[in-house]
């Protein structure tokens, strides 16, 4: 199920946030994870089990990390456990496919390719249950006694399927008591709102434009439509993901929550090192803590420190999909953080316009590469970018998708904010744009199609 | 409790909305027909175990929510309020022209299918060389009154690729009806609102096949009454579902004849009256699409009667009356209806033959085969 639909909006959601306001406190984690697991189970029945499997695992072997931890060799011993499954079924399941095509490649064997679907989720949930079993192992928290706790935990609805990866200190207080604070709620809906119209009025209608640049045919669109098509992309991306993201904050305050903050405003930053502590903050987050940091950080030395940086990078562009031209997009990225620590970020500091177009630039250049899976293809578009093409084809498109280009690019920087500071918290204005929002929303999910998931490879 | 409430306003609507769309669905009966959309809305799928394991139930339960929303149309039409006012001329797959013309966005076609049914339509001809074949293919509007397009949408070039597919074609003799649509300044010839063409494309195309029989064309006014019927939305409409769009006038003539029959029964004349009371007017035409039509003209045959057959697609409903006008007996197939051609073809023996298909669904249609069937 995804939170941007009719069945969600007025099925899932008012029946769950009924009960869930009715229902004794006691009761409240037992109940979520009932619905949790319904709402995870209406997407997918047979992965059901994976996911159970992953989160028992590290149940019990944070339980034992705890029992045990007296004995360092045990506690390595149920960590690497731990690891071992998650990373095992991740592997299995997301990359197979990928591993065994290389092999192909590599030593010219020809492996059948097997047609692995990937679970639901699986991304975010086994980074989410590895984390809790190595901040067990640290020491950082008491492993979670309560089954039921712990479960909520993991299968908790609004992050489970797209994120934010949230730790389980994040929220540990809030399991075991939470207030439902009126104001809370009510941001919460407001942030929730905000969410769906990102991702149905913005990210839904720019990316019906790269879709059809894509369904056209790289060797056939000119160059301002290439252009036009790359710029649609960053910002369906940026606006299908935020937009999930806030809709998961906004559901979880209306449910006594804090989810850390995922997107924060990141085309507005001015530099790559800037762009990634604003561009999925969780997930860089989570390779910051749990793989740069063991690795040794920036604490062993400089040439350690950029092979450390190299690895995080790498994995976080395999994180993104089972594909060289993520890698690819990863290492981009990586090559420009080395330039910038090296020397670059100092000059980009004394501009406020200039490292704006270097870093946007820079931006739309990766999403090519992430955009575009076949390197042939991406050789094709990115001759459609440099080498001059000309054709009339993209007034078209620029007539039909101006206005929403404008309101996408205004809405990447902090404009909204301002405006809210202006008013100074007027609520007629504050409640009325976020009905008109939500309102306009529900027409567009009624008569949608196109609502694509943008997410659900992860 | 209502204090507390109007403390926190977006929190009560929001819930109240949530809540109250939710009840209001739910005691909403579910709707068969959408007059808006001239389709049939999902219906609640059936609940069992395997269609829950293979997740279908899953997605048509889904359907079957969205398109039993409470109050589906307005929200339709809030939609289409708020892409007008951002510019958007397309929606659906269908692009919104100049003075409220309505087009096809056809930006590829399917030559696999087009160059299959093409072939079809060559094997036919081969195969009975003693009849005189003519094949038609009817551009769609857009082709006809391209200066109408919005700016720098570039549809495929219908009448090039339609040029291309008569010249490949020699076992058949072609009737190109592009010149007299084009002629006639292609605005009559086409509904705004619907992918077919008018009453008088029709007539025009007529025309020009019965020319080249080598026949005069007869004057429409002196053997036929001449109806109208406003208020017609068609198939593109139902497809923009854009606000403001103006409805077209439908023209049909009451050309005399003695019966016609569909698919041995006989019927109340040319047209189905009652359809210009519904949504689709255009079905009132020849009773919509069926398997096999025929028309016995007015006059009784000397001797014995000229006959033609024509195989056609829902363009043809609006063509086949006036040949009437021409021969004493008009057979009508509509293949998608059909099971084949030959077991008429052995037991009626026809004067000419004329296969007249618009162009989209020739590209797209899986049934011509049946031509050699």
């Amino acid at each position: 199920m995804v939170f941007s639909s009719i069945l969600f909006l007025f099925r899932f959601l008012p029946v769950t946030l009924l009960l869930y306001y009715i229902a004794p406190v006691r009761w409240r984690n037992a109940l979520l994870l009932l619905l949790s697991l319904v709402f995870y189970t209406w997407g997918e029945v047979r992965f059901l089990p994976i996911m159970l499997c992953s989160a028992l695992i590290d149940y019990f072997m944070g339980l034992c990390i705890q029992r045990y931890r007296h004995s360092r060799a045990l506690c390595r011993l149920f960590l690497g456990t731990s690891l071992a499954v998650n990373l095992g079924l991740l592997g299995f399941f997301k990359y197979a496919g990928f591993f065994v095509e290389n092999v192909n490649n590599l030593l010219g064997w020809s492996i059948k390719s097997p047609n692995i679907l990937l679970p639901l989720g699986i991304s975010f949930y086994t980074f989410q249950t590895m984390a809790y079993t190595i901040d067990v192992y640290r020491d950082s928290f008491p492993a979670e006694r309560s089954f039921v706790d712990y479960c909520t935990f993991v299968t908790l609805f609004p992050q489970l399927i797209a994120g934010p990866i949230v730790k389980y200190s994040d929220i540990n207080r809030e399991l075991r008591e939470r207030r439902l604070d009126p104001d809370a709620i009510q941001r919460g809906v407001f942030t929730f709102i905000m969410g769906l119209g990102s991702k149905v009025l913005i990210a839904n209608n720019i990316g019906a434009l790269w879709s059809e640049v894509e369904e056209l045919g790289f060797a056939n669109i000119s160059t301002p439509l290439a252009w036009m098509g790359i710029l649609a992309f960053a910002l369906q991306i940026f606006f299908d993901f935020s937009g999930y993201s806030l809709m998961a904050i906004g559901l979880g305050r209306m449910l006594g929550f804090t989810f850390p903050q995922n997107f924060n405003y990141p085309y507005i930053s001015r530099s790559v090192t800037e762009f990634w502590r604003r561009w999925h903050m969780t997930l860089s987050g989570w390779f910051r803590e749990y793989v740069y940091i063991p690795l040794g950080g920036n604490r062993k030395g400089r040439g350690r420190q950029y092979l450390n940086l190299f690895v995080v990078w790498a994995l976080t562009g395999l994180w993104h999909g089972a594909s060289w031209n993520f890698v690819l997009w990863g290492l981009f990225f990586f090559f420009f953080l080395c330039v910038e620590k090296l020397f670059l970020l100092r000059w980009l500091e004394r501009s406020r316009v200039l490292s704006r177009i270097y870093l946007l630039f820079l931006v739309t250049m990766g999403w090519v590469l992430f955009a575009i899976t076949d390197f042939g293809e991406l050789g094709i578009f990115l001759g459609r970018l440099f080498r001059y093409h000309p054709g009339a084809e993209w007034v078209y498109y620029l007539r039909n998708y101006l206005c929403t280009f404008v309101a996408a690019a205004a809405l990447s920087t902090p404009l909204l904010e301002w405006a809210a500071g202006k008013l100074r918290g007027n609520r007629v204005i504050t409640t009325a744009f976020a009905l008109v929002v939500l309102l306009f929303s529900v027409a567009y999910l009624v008569d949608s199609s196109y609502n694509p998931f943008l997410y659900f490879r992860f | 409790m209502m204090k507390r409430l109007a403390k926190y306003p977006l929190f009560a609507l929001f819930a109240a909305m949530v809540v109250g769309l939710f009840a209001a669905d739910l005691l909403t009966p579910s709707r068969g027909f959408s007059q808006m959309e001239n389709r049939y809305l999902a219906t609640r799928p059936a609940l069992t175990w395997r269609s829950v394991k293979e997740g279908a139930f899953m997605d048509r339960f889904e359907e079957y929510t969205n398109d039993q929303f409470v109050l589906r149309d307005a929200w339709i039409s809030l939609k289409s309020v708020a892409e007008t006012l951002c510019g958007k001329v397309e929606n659906n797959g269908v692009v919104i022209g100049a003075d409220g013309y309505l087009f096809d966005k056809n930006l590829t076609t399917n030559t696999r299918q087009l160059t299959r049914n093409r072939d079809h339509v060559a094997a036919f001809g081969a195969g009975h060389a003693e009849q005189p074949v003519t094949f038609t293919l009817i551009p769609s509007s857009y082709a006809v009154l391209p200066d109408k397009l919005p700016c720098g949408l570039q549809n495929v070039d219908e009448l090039a690729v339609i040029q291309n597919l008569y010249a490949g074609l020699r076992e058949v003799a072609v009737c190109d009806v592009a010149p007299v649509l084009l002629a006639g300044g292609g605005e009559d010839m086409y509904y705004r609102t619907d992918h077919h063409w008018t009453s008088a494309g029709a007539y025009a195309a007529c025309s020009a096949y019965v020319e080249q029989q080598g026949v005069e064309p007869a004057a429409l006014g002196s053997v036929a009454l001449r109806h109208t019927v406003d208020g017609f939305y068609g198939t593109y409409y139902s497809k923009v579902k854009r606000v403001g769009i103006q409805p077209d006038t439908i023209v049909w003539y009451d050309i005399p004849v003695r019966g016609v029959q569909i698919d041995g029964q006989e019927v109340s004349g040319l047209y189905d009256l009652s359809k210009f009371d519904e949504r689709d007017k255009y079905a009132a035409f020849l009773h919509s699409n069926n398997g096999l039509t025929v028309i016995r003209a007015a006059e009784e045959p000397k001797g014995e009667p000229t006959r033609i057959l024509l195989v056609k697609d829902s363009y043809g409903n609006s063509y086949a009356p006036f040949l009437a006008l021409y021969y004493d007996e008009v057979y009508v197939v509509d293949l998608r209806y059909a099971s084949g051609l030959s077991d008429l073809l052995e037991q009626v023996s026809f004067d000419e033959i004329h296969i007249l298909y618009g162009f989209s669904s020739f590209a797209s249609d899986t049934n011509v085969f049946k031509l050699n069937k």
